[in-house]
């Protein structure tokens, strides 16, 4: 039985690095029986139910390396950001990176949100993670950096299975970059949870490139829906030049629905997942469509 | 929200502290976080203790091996049943007065047969919170898994798996027969059948079990535990092969209980380890713990078919019920009674059959949780209700007015409704402050609303011949002290004993001090549960400041030479009726807003000083004080509330009185529902009961406020999923409760009829406040979509199913 005691019952070594290069070297010696910590909203608690037994714990919070977002054509991320800086980063709610903003304060929680990193909610390689959907239709890269070198790679490469990633014991993420979006661009989170404060149930974001009434392109992802972080390539192909109208929208939620994987077992219908899936991208689309406004 | 009161009577205006909004004495201490939990208290030398817990739901337990947790370095303790004097007790009911019947066993430590997954094996203390968490792992146990039943109808059936060592699972059935039910089926038009179901529900309350005990220099072993029953000391003793004044419980005055804390939670566990070790001992269930292994809400299986003329007259209500007791009995006979009494809620309907049935099954225990078998039945009655009027083109109100209890008429049981009944007036009223209906705000958006109502009673079953005492002292001068073996672990008790204090004995609130909660200092005052502390113990501390009081005004009356009767006492001073300093045209604090007691001593020094001419009308009460003193004469009295008793209800019929009174209400729910998604959005909750007399108003509306979100939880999300025995929602992130998040608009509406049985006629509120409000939420549900939900909780997934969207 997984038994949430309230204490870590187990010994470990606590370092606690002050730069990205003494973290890549305790990562080197301690890697496979290492874990890092940011804010260890995920991680402490998996501890107390003893779902890790690390030896050794790699505190990142004090690094200042890792705390900055800056850029101009790539916007770069550092992984080390708590989660309320960077939605405030995007307050008011700027436009194209709207869907982030609304994904970061659907977690409600303000002492989360001040804690968790959003380096840390990718690498915790849940796939509920808040923040991987939007960043998935911004086409997000991370940055992987070892004392062996550094890796950039698209983040929807990133999740290899249910809590997996593809990082090795060695690594660290450092950054997440961003493209600069397109004029008309408007993108909207849309989540689904069993009460106010939560864990998602399902979410889905959607970031559109509106011209007039064309869209020139809409990418789509889902948290939740799927054993990682989704697209829904498929769908996202019947709208690209289209011009747009109720019966393609609700054409396209069918396929939404229909592309994603949602897990059989558990105490949640397939099925009640796929209606919301194509339901929750009908209102992210509608949204994000006019917040885009035309470009006109 | 601020609360209304409505049909406030003349007569309530003589009232100086008494119905005034006058902020909890324990209020700040509670806001700053300075009011201590139980497991806030350490002493040196103190122990962590920790119970090991069965991995299995059904099994036999074959052996024990606990020398590699004894060799453990930090280890002090470690024991299982065999070091147990008395390790199988039964579980009794009353306090005074032994009832028969329905004893289940209970087992401190499990031994033989596992009969819940859960159920504590062993326990351990160490020196270290982390040392005792390593010494439960080392433990070996060896169990035999068994089959085990978790469905309680299949448990029901002969042959069935037996849970525990008796001949059946079945605990008990009850019947209640009126009038002929095919006759009475026969004269309906209408006739609605359905089954219902309610999920099995916890308490969630802010702190989970708790407790630090030690041996104190007296030899007592000293409990100081969150409980709503400090006279388990009794069992406690028993338990060990004490004398009963050998263990002593405390309670703190925070964690909450909500029937949860009514059983024995840590407390036996702590005196065998601080009876084994000598040393003081701290024991605190993790909250997977508490959901997984303590006593639950019972779920309940409920068919029930309801007979109506076509005018909306209800002629016959045929119920059966059928409640989880889970793998112990502990109290769910009583529980299932409370449910039969209640089964066809405040209607008169002539002919009635109810039978029930509470059933052993291998799922977590159920005990008593707020409602204490009235939410069940509500959901399922007030459900057939709208069904009924929907089929018979009636509103909601409409079926429901022709059909409610009044003032006098008989009950299904027999029993005649006596005191005051307001349950029509509590539905126009909540109707009509839900306003005009609020508009969708796009095409998936449909708003409904609902409407439910409950008798719930207040006070223990009468055949318990229950009783409370309550000391009243004054000091020398004339601040007062009340001591009541009242638990208050958040419920406001303590409080509301102070505040009939000060309005007898005529002194501002901030004069009296109340001690409460501890088995050997403080008059025993029976359980915090059964919303029965303000009618009990409030009745207990009127009568001994009446006596105080009385006393008082003799010696008052030679004073002024004048007699008793003629003498009232009010801020600290005695005077003749009519003749007081303020009517002389000297300001005082103004009766209606006295909140601001602090300076109002100052105020009577200033204003003695200037009537030195009106001294043989008016005297401190200080003086009275002292002059009593000189002479002897009591200023303290220990009262006995003995609540008015019955002997057993005929269990062939039903036919009895079981409870003296009850609480009427009626709350209306508006919400909005996604027909997209499923998703409800609860716009507007109003909640209007018969209070008899709100003794603090800020205090029962927070009891109608919290009520209201208890019952929402219970409509909405709360569940404790079980498979197999196996809770799947052991933490709070899976077991989901209204958060602030989810917290509607709720406004409440107090009538104060002045019909209650308690202090000054109040009713009980705690219990009640929570009772309809599932069902009003279904029935809102149900408007807004025209489909009916069955099943609690409501939620979007079965929403979507019921319109065949998924």
């Amino acid at each position: 039985m997984e038994m949430n005691t309230r204490i870590i019952s187990h010994e470990f070594e606590y370092f606690a690095p002050n730069s990205i290069q003494e973290t890549l070297i305790l990562l080197d010696q301690h890697g496979s029986e290492a874990k890092i910590i940011a804010g260890g909203t995920d991680l402490v608690s998996q501890m107390k139910m003893g779902k890790h037994t690390p030896a050794y714990i790699i505190d990142i919070k004090r690094i200042k390396e890792l705390q900055y977002i800056a850029g101009d054509m790539v916007l770069k991320i550092g992984a080390g950001n708590n989660l309320r800086g960077v939605m405030n980063f995007f307050l008011p709610a700027s436009v194209p990176y709207a869907g982030l903003y609304e994904s970061i304060r659907s977690i409600g929680k303000t002492q989360v949100l001040n804690m968790a990193t959003i380096g840390g909610n990718l690498c915790n390689g849940s796939p509920k993670a808040d923040t991987a959907p939007p960043l998935l239709t911004y086409d997000a890269r991370i940055k992987l950096v070892s004392l062996k070198g550094e890796r950039i790679l698209a983040l929807k490469d990133f999740h290899s299975g249910p809590n997996r990633t593809i990082m090795e014991a060695n690594e660290l993420m450092t950054e997440i970059q961003l493209d600069k979006l397109p004029k008309g661009t408007s993108s909207a989170f849309e989540k689904k949870a069993r009460v106010g404060a939560d864990i998602s149930k399902i979410t889905c974001a959607v970031t559109v490139v509106r011209d007039g009434d064309v869209c020139r392109s809409c990418r789509i992802a889902l948290g939740a829906a799927a054993p990682v972080p989704m697209r829904a390539f498929q769908a996202e192909s019947m709208l690209t030049g289209k011009i747009m109208n109720d019966a393609l929208t609700e054409e396209t939620s069918q396929q939404v629905a229909q592309e994603i994987n949602p897990p059989t077992v558990g105490r949640t219908h397939p099925e009640y997942r796929r209606h919301l899936a194509a339901v929750m991208f009908k209102d992210g689309f509608r949204r994000a469509w006019q917040q885009a406004g035309g470009g006109k | 929200m601020i609360a209304k009161r409505a049909d406030t009577e003349s007569v309530k205006a003589e009232y100086r502290v008494i119905g005034k909004p006058l902020p909890r004495h324990d209020a700040w201490g509670k806001v700053y976080g300075e009011t201590k939990y139980s497991n806030d208290y350490k002493l040196p030398n103190m122990l962590y203790g920790k119970v090991l817990r069965s991995r299995y739901a059904a099994a036999r337990l074959l052996s024990i091996d606990t020398r590699d947790a004894e060799k453990l370095p930090g280890v002090v303790s470690v024991m299982t049943a065999k070091d147990v004097q008395n390790n199988e007790t039964v579980t009794r009911f009353g306090q005074t007065h032994a009832v028969g019947g329905f004893e289940g066993l209970y087992r401190v430590l499990a031994d033989k047969k596992i009969r819940f997954k859960g159920e504590a094996v062993a326990l351990v203390a160490a020196e270290r919170r982390d040392i005792a968490e390593k010494a439960i792992d080392l433990i070996k146990v060896e169990y035999e898994p068994l089959e085990g039943v978790f469905d309680p109808v299949a448990a029901m059936q002969p042959g069935a798996y037996q849970v525990g060592e008796d001949k059946s699972n079945v605990i008990c059935s009850y019947k209640v027969r009126k009038g002929n039910i095919e006759e009475g089926f026969a004269h309906a038009d209408v006739i609605v059948e359905n089954t219902y179901r309610v999920p099995m529900v916890d308490h969630a309350y802010l702190e989970p079990e708790s407790g630090m005990a030690w041996l104190d220099d007296d030899g007592v072993i000293t409990i100081r535990a969150a409980t709503q029953v400090i006279e388990h000391f009794r069992g406690v003793a028993d338990v060990l092969g004490l004398p009963h004044n050998k263990v002593r419980v405390i309670a703190p005055m925070v964690g909450g209980g909500f029937g949860g804390k009514e059983d024995i939670t840590v407390e036996t566990y702590l005196a065998l380890l601080v009876w084994k070790t000598g040393r003081p001992v701290s024991l605190t269930y993790t909250r997977e713990e508490s959901i997984i292994a303590h006593g639950k809400r019972h779920p309940y299986i409920m068919r029930y078919k309801t007979g109506a003329t076509k005018d909306g007259k209800l002629v016959a209500m045929e119920a059966e019920l059928i409640s989880d007791a889970g793998g112990y009995v502990y109290l769910s006979p009583w529980v299932l009674l409370y449910s039969t009494v209640q089964a066809t809620g405040p209607y008169d309907i002539a002919h009635v059959r109810v039978d029930t049935h509470t059933v052993l099954t291998n799922n977590t225990f159920c005990s008593a949780n707020r409602g204490f078998g009235g939410p069940q039945p509500c959901f399922a009655y007030e459900s057939q209700l709208d069904e009924l009027a929907k089929q018979l083109n009636l509103s909601p109100l409409e079926i429901r007015k022709r059909n409610y209890l009044h003032t006098g008429d008989a009950m299904a049981t027999g029993r005649v409704l006596e005191h005051r009944v307001e349950t029509e007036q509590t539905a126009e009223k909540v109707l009509e402050a839900l306003g005009p209906p609020s508009k969708p705000k796009s095409p998936p958006e449909k708003i409904g609303r609902g409407v439910a109502s409950s008798m719930t009673s207040y006070g223990r079953m009468m055949f318990l011949h229950d009783t409370s005492r309550s000391f009243v002292s004054l000091d020398l001068d004339g601040s007062v002290t009340v001591r009541c073996g009242v638990q208050d672990i958040g419920g406001g008790q303590a409080s509301s004993l102070a505040q009939i204090a000060a309005e007898i004995l005529g002194v501002p609130l901030s004069d009296v001090n109340v001690y409460i909660g501890d088995s050997a200092l403080t008059p025993l005052a029976g359980t915090t549960t059964a919303t029965r502390q303000l009618y009990m113990s409030g009745n207990a501390t009127l009568k001994a400041a009446r006596v105080v009081r009385d006393n008082l005004l003799k010696k008052a009356a030679e004073i002024l030479n004048t007699s008793p009767e003629n003498l009232d006492l009010k801020d600290r001073e005695i005077f003749i009726q009519n003749h007081r300093k303020d009517t002389l045209g000297l300001k005082k604090t103004d009766p209606e807003c006295n909140v601001n007691y602090g300076g109002t001593r100052k105020a009577v020094v200033a204003v003695e000083t200037c009537v030195d001419d009106d001294s043989d009308r008016v005297v401190a009460l200080e003086d009275v004080v002292k002059a009593c003193a000189a002479e002897g004469m009591p200023l303290f009295n220990v009262a006995q509330f003995n609540a008015p008793t019955r002997e057993l209800i005929d269990f062939k019929t039903g036919q009895g009185k079981v409870f003296a009174d009850f609480t009427f209400g009626t709350q209306a729910i508006e919400v909005s529902v996604d027909e997209e998604t499923g998703k409800v959005t609860v716009l507007k909750i109003v909640s209007c009961y018969d209070v008899g007399q709100a003794i603090n108003p800020l205090s029962a509306e927070g009891q109608l406020e919290g009520g209201a979100l208890y019952g929402l939880g219970y409509g909405m999300m709360e569940n404790v999923i079980m498979e197999k025995g196996i809770t799947l929602s052991p933490t709070l992130a899976e077991y989901l409760i209204p958060t602030a998040v989810d917290a509607p608009d709720v406004e409440t509406i107090m009538i104060e009829s002045g019909g209650g049985v308690g202090p000054f006629g109040a009713k009980g509120i705690g219990e009640p406040s929570c009772v309809p409000t599932a069902p009003a939420l279904a029935n809102a549900v149900s408007d807004a979509l025209g489909v009916r939900i069955y099943e609690l909780p409501i939620t979007p997934e079965k929403i979507l199913k019921a319109l065949g969207k998924i």
